[in-house]
């Protein structure tokens, strides 16, 4: 392949930069762009990666994606990288390809030493195509959105066909049901490094519900003998120490959980194996501990005097560690759900015995999550389908003494509620 | 006198939620006062004790074909519990499990426990109906189907209902009725959003256990709520008449 002269570039970008321009004027989404510059120039997602010292490190999971995208990122900084990195939840071809090609100058050159991008799983292999990424990691395989994957085992497959456009190493959770056997599997082929991070068999068996992977039935599971390169031995609310290189390290983690915990040593391991002897475990936990949380996932928000918590709810993975994870019985919860979470028959099996009652119940489906409350007996207040006048119902009710109202929302009941307590800075992502 | 409930292979077969099909006919059932025991058989399990209802719900086809010698294991006593009247509600792959046959491709079949006549075909592509409505005995049915199946039962065998929306069976049914044994496709979980059928399940269970069920104004309650999501499903169903 020939080195890219960069001038044939410039009528492309431009056009993409003209179409973002009139997007934006006409407050549409912000894949646009990125579709009218592949076609004018098809190749100029891979030229642009391929220009990058640390080349292109994929982030893929059912949870976590935006998590240690943004922990991965900090660490990288904290060694003094230049990272390039897609908005949360930007993880599709066209979102992908319009965040890289903001950052792209007219020539189609980044000013960036490693692009670091967490990914969809469906698109995954359609995107590594494109952009032929060094590394990556694979966080866990959870039973998540059964209504557009059909069933876990339809992920696990998507994993296997990204892994084979990975060029040089990946990273796995060694104690996930699904990834332990593609570690296994990879290995066998001996293409590919492979590394894995976890937690101790103590840790998982006193988390309520461990880190609630999807089983795989159809063998027997290996046993969990490999050694992680990371590994939580301890997690406690926002305190986790991790195990690395024979040395045991205390970390303040900026939110709760084991699933947290175990995102740091999956950016810890990966960050290792893209630095090679320029990684320093210091400079990373400190990278860590200053980093805020992405947008939403724990994040905190003040609004006149009371914190507002964030923990989002995607599946019942992320609903039921984030449940977990609480310290004390929440005092003032929102529980929102939306038309986007097609189908919310997994409100069922989630453990809602950290609950009480929920207050205000909101979104275009919160009946379902009202339903789900009836049938336990659990008190619900009120049913406002509308998220911003949910919110300001909560902001309006007694000021909770715990000084905390709790919100569990999906994505888009969010990013309404952020916007709504004037919060705007999405476009930002998670500096 | 108490009413037990047993839910099948729950590691197994929980995709949906299906648990909620369990919760939905116990909270109904202690509203009304009545004793309720719940239990849950794994495989290798000791062989459970007679209950009054069995719930069996959806999963992968991994997970199906893992249990294909537990089931066999368990046939006979299952084929006997239907024989004799005792409820079965199955869901999804757990509807397939208790048919004569589970087929995954074109040479691999799983033999099931033959409640209900008929085979199922889950080789197909996948089917996923957001709001999937059957028009039966019991009123209008509504749910969530995503499988890839086809079910053929016995011309004679009679269907859950008739398909309003969605695929089901595939040939304008949706599932099957044996004695007291109930198969579906519906999930949701199914008895959580259809409180008519989950009430004929228990009338079913306690009239046979000699046990009086009576609704009481907390099932009023429920089933407002229950009205609410209902109404959400049966909004996104096509103006009537009209098939998918």
């Amino acid at each position: 392949m020939s080195k890219p002269t960069g001038l044939h570039y410039v009528l492309p970008i431009l056009a993409g930069r003209v179409t973002r321009f009139a997007t934006r004027l006409r407050g549409g989404g912000s894949a646009m762009p990125g579709v009218v510059v592949q076609k004018l120039a098809p190749h100029i997602m891979r030229d642009v990666a391929s220009q990058l010292p640390y080349g292109v490190v994929f982030v893929l999971g059912s949870n976590g994606k935006s998590t240690t995208t943004n922990l991965l990122s900090a660490i990288m900084r904290e060694h003094g990288l230049r990272v390039f990195t897609n908005p949360s939840g930007a993880n599709m071809p066209q979102g992908i390809a319009s965040a890289i090609l903001a950052e792209t100058s007219l020539t189609g050159r980044m000013d960036a030493d490693i692009a670091i991008l967490e990914i969809d799983e469906g698109y995954g292999a359609v995107i590594a195509r494109q952009l032929k990424p060094a590394t990556a990691v694979i966080l866990n395989l959870l039973v998540d959105q059964i209504y557009r994957f059909g069933e876990p085992d339809k992920v696990a497959q998507m994993f296997r066909g990204i892994a084979a456009e990975i060029t040089s190493s990946i990273v796995l959770n060694r104690d996930d049901n699904f990834l332990g056997k593609l570690g296994s599997e990879l290995e066998a082929e001996g293409r590919l490094q492979v590394e894995y991070f976890g937690a101790t068999p103590e840790v998982q068996a006193s988390a309520p519900h461990g880190q609630v992977s999807a089983r795989d039935f159809s063998d027997v599971a290996a046993a969990a003998s490999r050694e992680a390169a990371a590994e939580v031995v301890h997690a406690d609310g926002y305190d986790a120490r991790i195990s690395w290189a024979g040395t045991v390290y205390d970390i303040r983690m900026p939110s709760r959980g084991l699933h947290y915990a175990v995102d740091i040593a999956a950016a810890f391991t990966l960050a290792a194996r893209n630095l090679g002897d320029k990684f320093d475990i210091q400079r990373a936990i400190t990278a860590v501990q200053t980093t805020k949380t992405v947008y939403g996932r724990g994040e905190i928000l003040q609004v006149n005097g009371v914190e507002v918590e964030i923990l989002m709810l995607k599946n019942l993975a992320s609903l039921q560690l984030n449940l977990d994870y609480l310290q004390e019985t929440p005092e003032s919860v929102l529980f929102a759900y939306d038309e986007s979470s097609k189908d919310p028959s997994w409100l069922y099996a989630a453990d809602l015995s950290k609950l009480d009652h929920v207050d205000v119940i909101s979104g275009p489906k919160g009946a379902f999550v009202a339903l789900r409350l009836a049938y336990e007996g659990k008190d619900f207040g009120v049913i406002e389908p509308d998220i911003t006048k949910a919110v300001q119902r909560m902001l309006d009710g007694p000021r909770p003494t715990s000084g905390r109202h709790t919100f569990f929302l999906d994505y888009d009941q969010m990013m309404a509620t952020r916007r709504y307590l004037g919060y705007k800075d999405l476009e930002a992502g998670a500096a | 006198m108490t009413i037990s409930v047993l839910e099948l292979y729950p590691a197994h077969l929980s995709l949906n939620g299906d648990v909620g099909n369990r919760t939905a006919l116990v909270r109904r059932m202690r509203l009304a006062g009545i004793d309720v025991a719940e239990h849950a058989y794994h495989p290798g399990d000791t062989l459970p004790d007679t209950p009054d209802i069995v719930t069996i719900g959806t999963g992968t086809s991994s997970a199906q074909r893992s249990l294909a010698s537990d089931i066999a294991r368990l046939a006979p006593l299952l084929a006997e519990w239907s024989e004799a009247g005792v409820v079965i509600f199955a869901a999804g792959a757990g509807f397939h499990l208790l048919s004569a046959s589970v087929r995954f491709g074109a040479d691999e079949v799983i033999p099931g426990a033959g409640v209900f006549a008929g085979s199922a075909d889950a080789s197909r592509p996948r089917i996923i109906t957001e709001a999937f409505a059957v028009e039966s005995d019991f009123g209008l049915l509504i749910g969530t189907e995503n499988h890839t199946s086809v079910f053929v039962g016995r011309p004679d065998q009679k269907p859950i209902g008739r398909v309003r929306h969605g695929v089901g069976n595939g040939d304008g049914t949706d599932g099957a009725v044996v004695n007291n044994s109930f198969g579906t496709h519906l999930h949701g979980p199914a008895l959580v959003l259809n409180p008519s059928l989950a009430d004929h399940l228990i009338g079913l269970a306690t009239g046979r256990a000699g046990v009086d069920y009576v609704r009481s104004g907390e099932h009023d309650a429920l089933d407002k709520t229950v009205e609410l999501a209902r109404s959400i499903l049966i909004n996104k169903l096509p103006s009537s008449g009209q098939k998918s």
